[in-house]
């Protein structure tokens, strides 16, 4: 049960940095050894995936980017902690932890959301790649999308680390349950609760609830 | 259900692909229900869990629903877009790594191996010290005497190898005048005054002469640390006449010294400021009478070996418990600090 691969109808490719890629193995056994250049090119792997836990747990781009190098200096810094496994987990689990000390540290919710820095013209990067064929899917999905980030946001903060883990980032059971310290019937509880409340926004839009079915029509 | 063994059985497959509905039967599902359909569409069931759940979706058609909302639910997350960072987080320079804690980590069971081994030397050499020293006291003025006699050497004429090793033998005696006469006279006091140790040590309860008597204080405070000025030079006089097999320990250690005189007696007694000289050779005659086999001492061991013993434990005691105090320190640092998966 290391790393089980998830199955193909819920949307999860293997994810890069899982058990089983040589390019990252590769990379993580040159950057124990103190390969700065093979380090690097292991943050550049998954900056991005560890700056989107970060910012979705934050909301706050700044912190976001913030805790995110803070993250990355401290896998540096105490890569002998790596003992195999999901490179990415343990990048996640590194990054998770720093995101929580500042959420404890600022005492209070996501401070902003992703959608107003989506918003900013500075960020046009936080636009999707990819998006409907059509004008009206275009607004349709980005109505859903918007609706669910703003969902995320006021989620218990316990349950949106869990579910942006599992449902964004891929993660499963048991690697959401090492990266956040909780049992792995913990994990199971939260994010059941989690979906139940974003299902519950979903459904008070007709115009959300068909847009997410022609997403699983998509897939 | 915290016992996972769930197989990859594909439950999360599309369904009808519909929209979410309304609030309807499917809303009422309760939160075990919810949690179920949830690890079922996660294949994150065990088998028999598995068998469960399909028999309920079989028979109820609200079970569906809810599972084909939370479907709609998953897929929509999923399809979030993962934002792309701002900016390059790539390190320009390596930060330091803390490898301390590394090596702390990896020498954790010898040092705290070496920690207990230190802490029971220490606390076996706390435990056999005092009943070393017993003899000593019923030995006071051997000890006084042997204290009286080191004095002189490390004044001025031993070397200070020497002086280290008798130096806390004499840590009370060494600042009277009578000390410093003594030295000043030659370093032959020294090599002889011990040889008549064990002789006094029954003498001065059955012979209440002054010098006797002004020996008794050094009896009280234990050993060493006399703070009598008077009792040693006393003593020091009556030593030279009786050497007794028994104090040839003490005797062979200090004929080491590099400057042996053969005259001691004299320039001894005259040499020093204190008024119970005169009174020594009274000690000297209870000494003859005392050189039979002092009771005092234990068999095969004299009274002043003893005594050098007992002082060699205690000084090798507070060097044992420092040790062991910053072996113990090092193993809770590594404890506290050696716990990087606070971050991992």
């Amino acid at each position: 049960m290391d790393d089980p691969v998830r199955p193909a109808s819920g949307g999860f490719a293997v994810p890069p940095g899982a058990v089983g890629d040589p390019a990252v193995e590769a990379l993580v056994v040159r950057a124990q050894g103190g390969d700065l250049p093979a380090f690097n090119a292991l943050v550049l792997r998954f900056q991005d995936a560890v700056y989107g836990l970060t910012l979705r747990m934050l909301g706050d781009p700044a912190s976001a980017e913030d805790v995110t190098q803070d993250a990355f200096i401290r896998a540096w810094q105490r890569f002998e902690t790596y003992r195999g496994g999901s490179f990415r987990s343990w990048l996640f689990t590194i990054a998770a932890n720093r995101a929580r000390d500042e959420l404890r540290r600022r005492g209070r919710r996501p401070s902003s959301s992703l959608d107003e820095a989506r918003d900013d013209p500075d960020r046009a990067d936080l636009d999707p790649a990819d998006a409907g064929p059509s004008a009206h899917d275009l607004v349709e999905q980005a109505e859903l999308r918007r609706a669910l980030e703003a969902a995320l946001r006021r989620l218990p903060d316990e349950w949106r680390e869990i579910v942006v883990l599992a449902d964004i980032q891929g993660l499963d059971y048991s690697e959401v349950a090492a990266v956040t310290g909780v049992p792995v019937g913990t994990v199971k509880s939260r994010l059941s609760r989690a979906r139940g409340r974003l299902r519950d926004v979903i459904r008070e839009s007709p115009e959300l609830s068909a847009a997410a079915g022609r997403l699983v029509d998509r897939r | 259900m915290d016992q996972h063994d769930p197989r990859m059985s594909g439950a999360g497959g599309p369904g009808d692909g519909g929209r979410i509905r309304r609030p309807t039967r499917a809303g009422g599902a309760d939160d075990a229900r919810l949690e179920r359909l949830s690890a079922y569409l996660d294949s994150w069931t065990t088998d028999r869990e598995r068998a469960a759940m399909e028999r309920e979706l079989a028979a109820d058609i609200a079970a569906r629903e809810a599972l084909d909302d939370l479907r709609l639910v998953r897929a929509a997350l999923a399809n979030l877009e993962t934002p792309r960072a701002p900016r390059s987080f790539a390190l320009a320079a390596a930060p330091v790594r803390q490898r301390p804690f590394a090596l702390f980590r990896r020498l954790e069971w010898a040092t705290r191996g070496a920690a207990g081994l230190a802490a029971l030397t220490f606390a076996f050499a706390l435990v056999r010290a005092p009943h070393a020293t017993e003899p000593v006291m019923s030995t006071a003025p051997v000890v006084a005497q042997e204290s009286a006699a080191v004095v002189p050497a490390p004044v001025e004429t031993q070397p200070v190898a020497r002086a280290r090793e008798t130096a806390t033998q004499t840590l009370s005696v060494a600042p009277t005048p009578a000390v410093a006469s003594a030295g000043t006279d030659g370093a032959s006091a020294p090599t002889i005054v011990p040889a008549a140790a064990p002789a006094p040590a029954s003498a001065p309860p059955a012979v209440p002469t002054p010098a006797s008597a002004s020996a008794t204080p050094a009896i009280a405070p234990r050993t060493l640390l006399a703070p009598s000025p008077t009792a040693t030079p006393a003593v020091t006089m009556a030593a030279v006449s009786e050497p007794t097999p028994g104090a040839t320990v003490e005797a062979t250690r200090f004929t080491a010294a590099p400057k042996p005189a053969p005259t001691v007696a004299a320039p001894a007694a005259a040499g020093t400021p204190e008024p119970t000289a005169a009174p020594a050779p009274k000690v000297a005659s209870g000494v003859d009478r005392a050189t039979t086999p002092a009771p005092a001492s234990a068999p095969g061991t004299t009274a002043s070996a003893v005594a050098s013993d007992s002082a060699g434990e205690t000084d090798v005691a507070p060097a044992l418990g420092v040790l062991a105090l910053l072996l113990v320190l090092l193993a809770t640092i590594q404890r506290v600090g050696g716990t990087p998966h606070d971050d991992a």
